[in-house]
Parts: C-alpha cells; structure tokens; sequence
C-alpha cells in the first residue's frame, strides 16, 4: 500500500507531500505503510470464524448462558494519586501542543525532520485512540484546549470574576452533536485526502485555529456542553473510552475495573447524531484502507475515463465524494437493520432501537483501528524517538536519541497478518456478545431477544467481512511480478 | 508455508511420542532455522532506467525474507536509486551499472524510486515516475 507515501529523502519527501504523486495518489496523512495484503486463506479463515462465532454466541444466549452472568465492577481506590497525575498530563500536553505548534511555525519544513507529523499523526491520532480503547480514557486529562482553559476559568475566578471566563449561553440544543460528527468527517478528509496534511506549517495552522474554535466554544457554552457536542476529539476518545477496562470512578480518586465492553452498554446513545457519529467512526477507518487498495485505483481510472471532466486527475473529488459515501452505505445499513428489529419486535419506534444498539459497533471501530494501523503504528511511530531529539529538525540532539533509526523489521507480515484477523474477529465477537446481552435486558423475553439481535448480527457480520476483504485486497493481480534474472 | 510445515511436523509427530517438551522445542527451532536457511537464495534484478522511468515489467519485485536480493541499476541519465524502509540508495552515471545488495530481512512492502540528477528537492513541482515495489514476503 503506497498512500502514505512519504520518502526518507529530502527530495522525496517534499515532492510527495507538497505535489502528490501523478495520477489518483491518495496522500495519507504522513508516513509510509510496508503493510504487505492479507492472503486469501487468512481472510476465508477469519470469515469463518466471524460467521461461527455468529452461531456460538446466539446458541449461548438462546440457552440462557448471559443471565447467569453478572457484571462484575472492582472499585479501586487510589488516594491523591489520579489527581496528581492529571495535572502531569496536562502540563505534559499543554507543553506538547506548544511544542507543535513552535515546531510547525518555525521548524524544518520536512515533515519527517519535523516533530509535528508524527506527533499529530501517529502518536495522537493513531496511538492514543488504540491506548484508550485498550486501557482507559485518559484524554480528559491529556487534553491541552480543556487544561487551557480550566487554567483561565480558575485564574479569572480568582481575580474576582465569579462565571469565570464562560459566557454561559445555551448551547443550541437543535445543532445536538452533528457539529462533531461534521468535525470527525473533516478532520478524516484532512489525514486522508487532503494533499499537504503532513506540512508542519499546515498542521500549525489547523492546531492554532482549532484552538481558538474550542476555546471560544468551551468559553460560549460551558466546557461539558461543547466536549459533549461539538468536540470532535473528547467525544472519540469517549467512545473508544467506554470499551475500556479502566474507568475513572466517580469521586475521581478511584478507578474502576470492568470486562472490556461493558460500559458500552450501560446506556444508550444520547442522540441520533451520536448514533451517526459511531458509523463515522467505523466507515472513516474502512476507508482509509479503501484507499490503499488498487482496486480503487482501477475504479478511479475507469471513471477518469468514462466521466472526463467531472473527476480530476490527483482523485480528491473520488476521495470526498467517497468518504461521504461510504459513511452514507454505513449509516443506510445500521438503520435498515434497526427498522427491521423494529418490525420484529413491535414495541419501540426504529429511532430508539438505533440509539440503543449503536454502540456496540464500538468493538468493531477499535478492531479495525487495530488492523490496519497496528504495524503502521510500531514502524513509524519509532519516528518519535529521534524527533523527540531534534523536535525542528535544527540538528539538535535533546536527549542524545537524534541518530536513531526505525527499525523497519520489527514486525513480521505474518505476525501482523495474524494479529489484524484475530483482532477484527474478536471485535466482531465482542460487539455481538454486546449486542445480544443488550437486547436481552431490554426486551421482554429471551426469544424476543434473540428475534431483535438477528438483524444486527447480520449487518455486524457484514461490516466485518467488508473489512476482511479491505485488508485481504488483492484477490486480483493488478500488477504481474518481475522474475530475478 | 508448505515447507515450513513439512520441517514442524515430523518434530510434532515426535514430540506426540516422546511428550518431551524440551525436545519439542529444539526440535521446532532446529526445524525452522533448517527451513530458514534451506529456502534462502539469492535474488538478482536487473532494472533499467529509461527516460527517467523504470518499465512497468519491472515494477514489482518479489523475494521471500532471508533472501540476498541484488538489485542490479542501470540508467541512461544520471540520478540516484533510493530503496524506502530499507534507506538504501546508488548514484548512478549514464550507462554504468550500480548494484544495491542486502539481505531482505524485513517483510513488506517498499518502494524503489529514481531521482534524475538535478531534481530540485523543495520546488514541489516533482512529479515523480511510477516506482517500482520490492515486496519482501514472510517464509
């Protein structure tokens, strides 16, 4: 997969990034992918499994196995310690986005001489979701916007202002969270169509402009009501947070450890745009890896050809018009599942039974997450050590780590292979365990359970083997190999 | 794949009769270094650079991990050859071979990429020739 095209060489890197490649080079953010396709026999292998774990999963809840299963919780007490560590997150964070910015404005213009890139694009925006979703949201506390802002409310408190710096205006309730699935949406076409996202300039720019955005927002409408609503990232990082094993307990001096999923289900989505928001999660990913493939290269020639004129040569009309499409097929099938469960069932409107089960496709965004990222992640995230060095690419050497180089054969392809399979077929497992214990609490009998989760399963199943089939692309050779002389 | 197996699987069929664990274990990795270096051959690649471009009969290379690959360059323009992740290159002169020679110890995917001489690094307006892909499969 050559989108993240990004060369090792100055004269590379530059020409890549800033001009793109001729003809339908999808830039992905930053950084190079050495990800080799899923062989056929892994993809048939974790189908079967997908669909087999379908069956296991509903016999077991036919047999009435969930019931006796009780959610378990252990309420860990931890003393002074997580507010301690809160406050470290957030001068570790306020340092890093001031870092980022500094570096962007007036570092070297290579995006891999540069810290920015990496840290916005791998570590932050691929490493941390994984992070939260695998251990516990800790981006309420790494959050810089968030710390910037707690620092000025407290500060004009102290000087006397009683509302601190809100303004404390209502926040429109019509708008509910549609601004963060419009962000999440944007912020997916920045990484992966918009050609000069790895431009340290560029993503100075966009932090400095997010920043007044959500400080304005958090100013206009209170902190909770925007990172409920209109902040794309506290509200990812949320959702990702809910699968994990570790919550904040409520006095926030405790954790609590809970199976991963549960707090999935504790309650349903607030609103259909958060039900929106979930599916952006999901199709955003699946088409990143969509894009990669040459069978979209082969679609985008074929259009080129027959449509002259409306597509342009570089394929960002595809890549908008794609993103927003595959989102809409995503959406579409979620909620002809539901209006299927609810002429099943009978007794609640289509739009609560969406709310209700939307967020166990959660698991199935986190295994997505983690197959097609995993060995992008651990090959160019080693990027960070020598940057951390020489975060403007000035020639420094901080911490005496500037020389170091990536390891590109730290990850075996057949490792990643198994990972990437077992990973989307556990998720799929998870969601679907989610989905049946859910619908088991809600609805009256253990057969009508069972009824309402059929719809689901089906779509579920189909969600992960269209993501299978992404990773498992070339099932057609577009490209015949050279023989060795 | 297939040969790998046919190392493990008389090793499984002893350790079943011997249920010695340890023996199991060196008996794998007796078998899989066997396997590893049994399959490891060498590789040479001629690739010739026409006009700036590398032919597309030429644009995907393939070799298995372990393997001693020999990228054998020849251009008719000058420039440098940069293999990615590997970070290995050549400068080449007009009608000079220049050889690339390693051991493909990472699986993957990288790109072989030719950079006439003279290409100005920061201008933006490269529009590089399609590269060619070495793909380096697992055993």
């Amino acid at each position: 997969m050559s989108r993240r095209h990004l060369a090792s060489t100055v004269a590379s890197l530059a020409g890549a990034t800033l001009a793109g490649l001729p003809a339908t080079a999808w830039a992905h953010a930053f950084g190079q992918r050495y990800d080799l396709p899923v062989p056929l026999g892994y993809f048939v292998v974790g189908a079967a499994a997908a669909v087999a774990v379908s069956f296991v999963v509903a016999v077991l809840f036919m047999r009435g196995a969930a019931q006796k299963s009780r959610q378990k919780r252990f309420v860990v007490p931890l003393g002074p310690i997580l507010p301690a560590l809160r406050i470290a997150g957030q001068l570790v964070s306020v340092i890093a986005l001031c870092t980022l910015v500094i570096a962007g404005l007036i570092g070297n213009r290579n995006p891999e001489m540069n810290l920015a890139p990496t840290l916005v694009w791998i570590i932050w925006w691929v490493g941390l979701p994984l992070l939260v979703a695998c251990i516990g949201n800790v981006w309420p506390a790494l959050d810089p916007w968030r710390a910037l802002f707690e620092w000025g409310d407290a500060a004009a408190r102290r000087l006397g202002n009683a509302n601190g710096i809100c303004l404390g205006l209502p926040y429109p309730a019509r708008l509910g969270a549609w601004p963060a699935v419009f962000l999440l949406l944007l912020f997916v076409w920045i990484e992966v169509i918009y050609p000069r996202a790895a431009d340290p300039l560029q993503l100075a720019t966009m932090a400095l402009a997010w920043s007044a955005v959500t400080l304005l927002g958090m100013a206009c409408f209170g902190g909770n009501a925007w990172r409920r609503n209109a902040d794309v990232f506290s509200l990812y990082f949320s959702m990702l947070g809910r699968f994990a094993v570790i919550a904040t307990g409520r006095d926030a001096r405790s954790i609590v450890l809970r199976s991963p999923g549960l707090g999935l289900i504790e309650a349903p989505a607030e609103s259909l745009a958060i039900v929106a928001f979930v599916i952006a999660m999901l199709a955003t990913v699946l088409f990143d890896g969509l894009l990669g493939t040459q069978a979209l290269a082969f679609v985008h020639r074929a259009l080129t050809a027959s449509l002259p004129g409306i597509l342009d040569e570089r394929g960002y009309v595809l890549g908008t018009v794609g993103l927003i499409c595959v989102w809409l097929l995503f959406l579409g099938a979620y909620f002809l599942s539901c209006l299927v469960t609810a002429r099943l069932v009978r007794d609640r409107p289509v739009a609560a039974i969406a709310r209700m089960f939307a967020l166990t496709l959660v698991p199935i965004a986190i295994a997505y997450n983690l197959a097609h990222y995993f060995s992008y992640l651990l090959a160019q995230g080693q990027m960070i050590i020598p940057l951390l060095s020489d975060p403007l690419g000035l020639k420094w050497n901080l911490f005496g780590t500037a020389t170091y180089n990536p390891d590109i054969g730290l990850l075996d392809a057949r490792f990643t292979w198994y990972l990437a399979i077992s990973s989307i077929v556990t998720g799929h497992a998870i969601s679907i365990w989610l989905a049946h214990r859910l619908a088991l609490r809600e609805f009256h009998t253990p057969r009508q359970a069972v009824i309402a989760s059929v719809p689901l399963t089906v779509l579920m199943m189909a969600y992960t083997t269209i993501s299978l089939l992404v990773m498992a692309e070339p099932l057609v050779q577009f490209t015949p190999p050279a023989g060795p002389s | 794949m297939t040969r790998t197996l046919q190392h493990v699987l008389p090793a499984l069929l002893v350790m079943l009769r011997q249920k010695g664990h340890a023996t199991f274990a060196l008996l794998c990795l007796v078998a899989t270094t066997a396997a590893g270096a049994a399959d490891s051959s060498d590789k040479t690649f001629d690739v010739t650079i026409v006009r700036g471009a590398i032919p597309a009969e030429q644009r995907m290379l393939r070799v298995t991990k372990g393997d001693t690959v020999r990228l054998r360059v020849t251009s008719d323009a000058p420039g440098e050859i940069h293999l990615h992740g590997y970070r290995l290159e050549t400068k080449l002169k007009p009608g000079v071979p220049g050889e690339i020679v390693f051991k493909a110890y990472a699986t993957g995917r990288y790109r072989l990429e030719w950079h006439p001489a003279g290409e100005t690094s920061k201008s933006g307006s490269h529009h590089g020739p399609p590269p060619a892909t070495l793909e380096v499969r697992p055993r």
